[in-house]
Formats: C-alpha cells, sequence, structure tokens
C-alpha cells in the first residue's frame, strides 16, 4: 500500500473515533485486497464481519 | 524490483517469424532500437507486447485474434505464437525469468494463455505472473512504460484524463474503488439474507432484488459501450492516419488541410474561452433580469426611508451593563432601565445594521453604471459569434473532405467513408456511455422505479439507500452505522491520498524536468489533475515544443515508477516523430540518463539528429527486422555480408543485431 493511502487512512480513522484495533484491521483487510490474497467470498466476508465489529466496539469504548 | 525485456519471439503473425533479443545490463542503461520498414508489424509486436504483459490478450474477441494471423498470398496462417520474456531482479540481487505464452487458433479466433514463472518450471495455464508484480501490469499501468502513438500528448492534453487513469492505476486507487464496491456487494447480501418475517421487509428486498437486477444488466451495458468505444477510437485512429495519407498525394491539400485544421482549433479555442467568461458572469446573480436590479433598488430606496436608528441596540445593552448613569449624567434608576428594556427591541445590534448597510452598498454597486444585463446580452452575442465561427471552419473541413474525397480513387474514397461512420459510431457511443454513468440525484419516486432508470450510477445509489433502509428494518443498525463509517474511511483516506500523489509527483517531474531539460528552459508542470498542466510563473500553457512535450510525458513516467518503487523499460513507437531535427540530438543524449533499458521503435525519418545525440548517449544496441520480399532486396543483400552470430533468419524474415547495417539500411516510410 502506498504510503500516501496509508497515512490518510490513519487520519480518516481518527477522525471517526475508531480505535487502533480497528484502524489495523481495516488496512489489513485493504492490503489483502490488494495484494489479491483473498482467496474466497467466505474469507472476506469473515474478515469483513471482524471490521464491524471493531469499528463497533470503538464507538462502544467511547 | 526492475523488470526488464529479454526477448520476444513470433510466429504465424503479421510481422516477420523471429526471435528477438533486447539488451540490458547488470548496472547502468541500455538503449536498443529497433528499425522495421513500415508495414512489417511493429504495430502488431508493441500490440502483443502489451497483450501479453497485461494478460489482456485472453478477452480479445475471435475477430480481433484473427486479424493477428499472418496473411500469405490470401491465406490466413492457421496457428501462431507469440512469446515475451522478461528478468525481474529484486531487492536481494535474485533474478527471476518470467515468460508470457500466447498460442493462437486463428482458426477458431481463440488463444491459450500460459505463464512460465520461473526459469525452468513449467508452464502454467493462464495469466499467473508473479504477485508482486501484478497490481504493475494492468493495461492502465503497462500504458505508462508502453507509449504508443499520441500517448506523449494524451498525458498532457486538457481533454484527456490520462495523468489521473496513470497514477489511480498506479498507487492502487482504481483497486481501492472497486474495494468499496466489493464491501457494498457484500453487505447488500448480508442484509439481503436476513430472516426478519416482515412484510414490509419483504416488499423492500422484493425492490432490491429488482435494482440488483437493473444495475447489473446497466453495467453490463455500460462496459459493452466502453469496450466499442475503445475499438471505434482506436479503427478512427487508424482511418484518419489512411485519410491523411491519401491527402497527401493530392496537390496543396496538405497545406489546405493543416490551414483548416489551424482555424478550427483557433476558433474552438476562442469559444471554450469565451464561454468560461459567459459562465462567471453568469455567477452574478445581477445579470440574469433588469428586474431584479430594478427591484432590489426599490428595496434600497425603502431601507433609505426607513431612517435607521443612529445607535444601535448594542449601545442600549452596554449603557445598562456598565451601570454608570445615562449619557446625559443622570443615574438610571430602576424605572428608567425598565423603559430601555420595553423599547431595546426596536434597535437594531450593529450586526443586523452592518448586513443592512452591507445590502444597500452591493444594490448601489450593482445599480451602478453600465448595465450588467446588457453587458451579458452583448456577451452572448460574442458567443453566438464564436460559434458561428467554429461551425464555419466545420463546414470548410467538410467541404474540403468532401473535395478531397471527389478527387481521389476508390480506396481513398472508401476511407473517407468508412471515416465518416466510424465518427458516428464513436459520437452515438460516447452519448450512450455518458447517459448510462450519469450521476443524477434519485428521488422517492424514482426509487419505486428501477425499470426506468438507465444510470448504473443512480441503481447503485438506489442500491445504497434500500439497503440501509432494509438494515433498519432488520434490526442491524449497527451493522449499517458500521459499514457507512468504513465507506467513509475509505474513500475519505482514498480521495486525500490522491490529492497528495498528485502534488508529490508535481514535485518529482518538475525535479526531472530540471535534470534532463537545457538550462533557461521556461517550462515546468503546474499542477497535476487529469492532465499534466504545463506553464511558468504560473501562466498556463497547452504544451511545451515537441522535444520538451517528450520530456515531460517520459519525466511524468519516471517519477510515477520511482513512487512505486519499480522500474520498467521505456518502449517507445516513434521516439521522436514530433521533435524537430535540432531538438533530436539533445533528446537522444539525455535517454539513457531515463531508464535502465530503452527500446525505441525507430522510423527512417526520425533518424537525423537522433541518432547522433543516442551515439554519444552511451550503450546502443542496435536491431533491425525485415520481411523477405521484393522489395526489400537491398536490405537482403547487404546482410548477407553480416557474420552469421549478428543475423536471425527465417523463412520469411531477417533480423540483425549489426550496428554498421543499422546505419546505412534506413527503413521505415520509404520502404512501404
Amino acid at each position: 500500500m502506498n504510503r500516501f493511502i496509508e497515512e490518510e487512512l490513519d487520519i480518516a480513522c481518527k477522525e471517526e473515533g475508531l480505535s487502533i484495533e480497528a484502524c489495523k484491521a481495516i488496512k489489513a483487510l485493504l492490503n489483502r485486497k490488494l495484494n489479491n490474497e483473498i482467496q474466497s467470498n467466505k474469507d472476506f466476508t469473515n474478515d469483513l464481519s471482524r471490521v464491524y465489529v471493531l469499528i463497533q466496539e470503538s464507538f462502544n469504548e467511547s | 524490483m526492475k523488470v526488464s525485456i529479454k526477448q520476444i519471439e513470433a510466429n504465424g503473425l503479421r510481422c516477420p517469424d523471429t526471435l528477438i533479443s533486447f539488451k540490458n545490463k547488470p548496472t547502468g542503461p541500455v538503449i536498443n532500437l529497433l528499425q522495421m520498414p513500415n508495414g512489417t508489424g511493429k504495430t502488431t509486436i508493441i500490440e502483443l507486447l502489451q497483450g501479453a504483459l497485461t494478460g489482456d490478450v485472453i478477452n480479445w474477441s475471435p475477430a480481433k485474434i484473427k486479424s493477428y494471423a499472418r496473411k500469405t498470398e490470401g491465406d490466413l496462417a492457421i496457428e501462431g505464437l507469440f512469446k515475451l520474456t522478461i528478468s525481474i531482479e529484486r531487492n536481494d540481487n535474485h533474478v527471476q525469468i518470467v515468460v508470457f505464452q500466447i498460442d493462437f487458433d486463428f482458426h477458431h479466433g481463440k488463444v491459450d494463455f500460459f505463464t512460465t514463472p520461473n526459469k525452468g518450471a513449467g508452464m502454467e495455464d493462464g495469466w499467473t505472473p508473479p504477485k508482486d508484480l501484478r497490481q504493475y501490469i494492468t493495461k492502465s499501468c503497462v500504458e505508462v512504460f508502453v507509449f504508443k502513438g499520441d500517448k506523449v500528448k494524451d498525458i498532457i492534453s486538457s481533454n484527456k484524463e490520462d495523468a489521473e487513469v496513470t497514477i489511480k492505476a498506479f498507487f492502487g486507487i482504481d483497486s481501492i474503488e472497486g474495494f468499496v464496491g466489493v464491501v457494498k456487494d457484500n453487505f447488500r447480501n448480508r442484509v439481503s439474507k436476513t430472516t426478519v418475517n416482515d412484510r414490509n421487509v419483504k416488499s423492500e428486498k422484493a425492490l432490491l432484488k429488482r435494482w440488483d437486477d437493473r444495475c447489473a444488466l446497466l453495467k453490463v451495458k455500460y462496459e459493452e459501450f466502453t469496450k466499442k468505444l475503445e475499438d471505434y477510437v482506436k479503427e478512427e485512429k487508424e482511418l484518419k492516419d489512411n485519410w491523411g495519407d491519401v491527402i497527401s498525394k493530392q496537390k496543396g491539400a496538405n497545406d489546405r488541410q493543416i490551414e483548416i485544421k489551424s482555424k478550427i482549433e483557433g476558433a474552438k479555442n476562442e469559444l471554450s474561452r469565451h464561454s468560461s467568461l459567459v459562465f462567471e458572469q453568469l455567477k452574478n446573480p445581477f445579470s440574469l433580469s433588469n428586474n431584479l436590479i430594478s427591484g432590489l433598488v426599490t428595496m434600497k430606496d425603502s431601507l433609505d426611508r426607513m431612517k435607521l436608528p443612529g445607535a444601535s441596540r448594542t449601545f442600549f445593552d452596554e449603557l445598562i451593563a456598565e451601570d454608570n448613569g445615562c449619557i446625559c449624567g443622570r443615574e438610571l434608576d430602576g424605572d428608567s432601565i425598565k423603559k430601555i428594556e420595553e423599547n431595546i427591541d426596536s434597535y437594531l445590534s450593529s450586526n443586523e445594521i452592518n448586513i443592512i448597510n452591507d445590502i444597500k452598498r452591493g444594490i448601489s454597486e450593482a445599480n451602478d453604471g453600465s448595465s450588467i444585463v446588457d453587458e451579458l446580452r452583448s456577451m452572448f452575442d460574442e458567443l453566438n459569434i464564436l460559434h458561428e465561427r467554429h461551425e464555419d471552419a466545420l463546414n470548410e473541413k467538410s467541404v474540403f473532405d468532401q473535395n478531397a474525397k471527389r478527387n481521389a480513387d476508390k480506396d481513398g474514397s472508401d476511407v473517407f467513408d468508412k471515416l465518416t461512420k466510424i465518427t458516428e459510431k464513436i459520437v452515438k457511443a460516447r452519448t450512450a456511455e455518458r447517459s448510462l454513468s450519469k450521476n443524477s440525484s434519485l428521488s422517492d419516486d424514482d426509487l419505486k422505479r428501477p425499470e426506468k432508470c438507465n444510470s448504473y450510477i443512480v441503481a447503485e445509489k438506489a442500491q445504497d439507500k434500500l439497503t440501509e433502509k432494509i438494515g433498519g428494518m432488520s434490526d442491524m443498525l449497527k451493522d449499517v452505522q458500521a459499514n457507512q463509517i468504513l465507506q467513509k474511511v475509505i474513500t475519505t483516506a482514498k480521495d486525500k491520498a490522491l490529492i497528495h500523489l498528485k502534488e508529490h509527483l508535481t514535485k518529482l517531474t518538475n525535479q526531472k524536468l530540471k535534470e534532463t531539460l537545457p538550462s533557461g528552459s521556461q517550462i515546468k508542470v503546474l499542477e497535476i489533475d487529469k492532465f499534466v498542466q504545463l506553464g511558468w510563473n504560473n501562466i498556463k500553457q497547452n504544451e511545451g515544443s515537441g522535444a520538451q512535450n517528450i520530456i515531460v510525458a517520459y519525466s511524468f513516467a519516471r517519477s510515477v515508477l520511482e513512487e512505486a518503487s519499480i522500474e520498467f523499460p521505456l518502449i517507445v513507437d516513434h521516439p521522436v516523430a514530433q521533435v524537430d531535427i535540432a531538438n533530436r540530438e539533445s533528446l537522444g543524449s539525455t535517454l539513457a540518463s531515463m531508464m535502465h533499458q530503452f527500446i525505441g521503435f525507430l522510423i527512417d525519418t526520425e533518424r537525423p539528429g537522433f541518432l547522433e545525440g543516442v551515439n554519444s548517449s552511451g550503450d546502443v544496441h542496435y536491431i533491425s527486422l525485415f520481411s523477405n520480399i521484393k522489395g526489400n532486396a537491398s536490405f537482403i543483400d547487404s546482410i548477407k555480408k553480416i557474420n552469421n552470430d549478428e543475423t536471425y533468419i527465417t523463412d520469411n524474415g531477417y533480423l540483425c543485431y549489426n550496428k554498421d547495417f543499422f546505419i546505412e539500411n534506413s527503413m521505415g516510410a520509404s520502404n512501404v
């Protein structure tokens, strides 16, 4: 992932009040997608569900 | 990562059967110059190189595949082969050799594609290059280092988007946009699978299904038109070149055509400049109607007559708060304060008075001097004149073309008819493409009628809206919110990163221009948006000289590759065709400093000046390729004197790596 995209993801996550874990999970998922590393739809759905949970937890914490 | 082209092998195609080895060194740059007589298959080689590298050839239509078959005395070859070998050097100095092989079945219009991902490894079915290379060899990325036709102009032209397309492709912005789409699809699937037993939810789900179908249909249509448009534009380019050849055979026609073209261009620029001025003027609301101004003047007169109070409410507020008595010296007792407070609302605050005074001043200025409405009217008159001038220039071209057609032979006349038809098709396809991707608003009424929608963008909006609605109705409100936030985070980051990338690439390109252009050159990149905007001292200019344009385009390409931490060869068709002889030498001498491997497909008219420059710049590999036909008899005679280890001869083609042979035998347009 290009450094500018990574930096801007950090900023956008912070602005939306997301936790570091949620931000890391978003970046990891995006990276896997960019590198064509997602094997199946099921894999993607599972990863995405985890991201949703982390986003929701960010709000529960705050 | 450093990628180089090692070898190209061709058999049974619209070029001689051959095996071309390109030179490359572990350190330092190498320039490979390949000359071929016109009609030998230069375009075929470049297109197949792109098709092999990107894997795009797998998606080609049977007709397109068949068009690459060699025709010998009317018979088409049954099969063919194109093999591209590249080397990839990674930071650990390990060199990987990758082979892309296309087996053509011309009879059925099919191809089998194979990749050999490592030296000595077996062939794998399909396009399977190393994973770390894949994102850089998509179609849009490859166009950055394989320069064809008008690519240089496309990067700097204000009506093209090639610069932005390149940046989006190279840095994964495209993939992120695709990712957002995949996230949306996934969430929509989740929502549509909910098992809430509610009549309203069921009804909304049924509507969503109708939108899904509509969207899929519109997307297919959009892709069809995009593909068609791509093919039409390519066909138009070829026909325009052919029509240019027809015209150049008619006495005086070439000069006249240039004259008309310049007239059209001038009229178009004037029209565009004046249209911008009119639009600017239209932003001024007073320019719309004299009634509006006179109404406002009446309002101002009324405000003047109202005799607004000289003191403001703030004065009385302060008077009470400070409790220092009245300005006349009297003490302010409770009754006086009560009286003031009862009347205070009839006075305006300082801010309110300022606003009213501003409005009055604005109205006075709008009504001052000449009428803005009349000014706008005369601007529209001028716009009409410029529009007519543009129309006249286009008509002049039409008359010229008709005359040229009348004076042409049957083949020339056919070229013109085909060109006219393809231009009409392009207009229709563009209109359809625009309509299918129009971004308009979506009302609640529209939401109920998917079948009335003709834009896939609007259909996507409807899908999003319904997904969120159903999610909310199905106890998935938290998921809906999480999904919205995820999309917002990614979209915001993507948009901002694109802005930063463009700014950074502007700086990098300018650094490279400074290193490459002669000192004192007054040209730089002012900004990169959809295209690379050139200029000097903040004054925009459409383009530089031919040589400057090329150096700008190459510098932009190098900057993109540098930021992506990848090196590719620069492969250029007609490297200096648009450059005057005086500047070719300096351009040739700077080529070596641009890329580690340069492959230029050169024709005879580009040689003067360029060869001298290239020769002085370092390691040059001279390659000549020509067919075994009568017209090339003099080349065939000469090649017989060359050592065998410098030639590669097949039944229908000759390849030669000898420098003297290259210098002495000029190939290109003159050998048609």
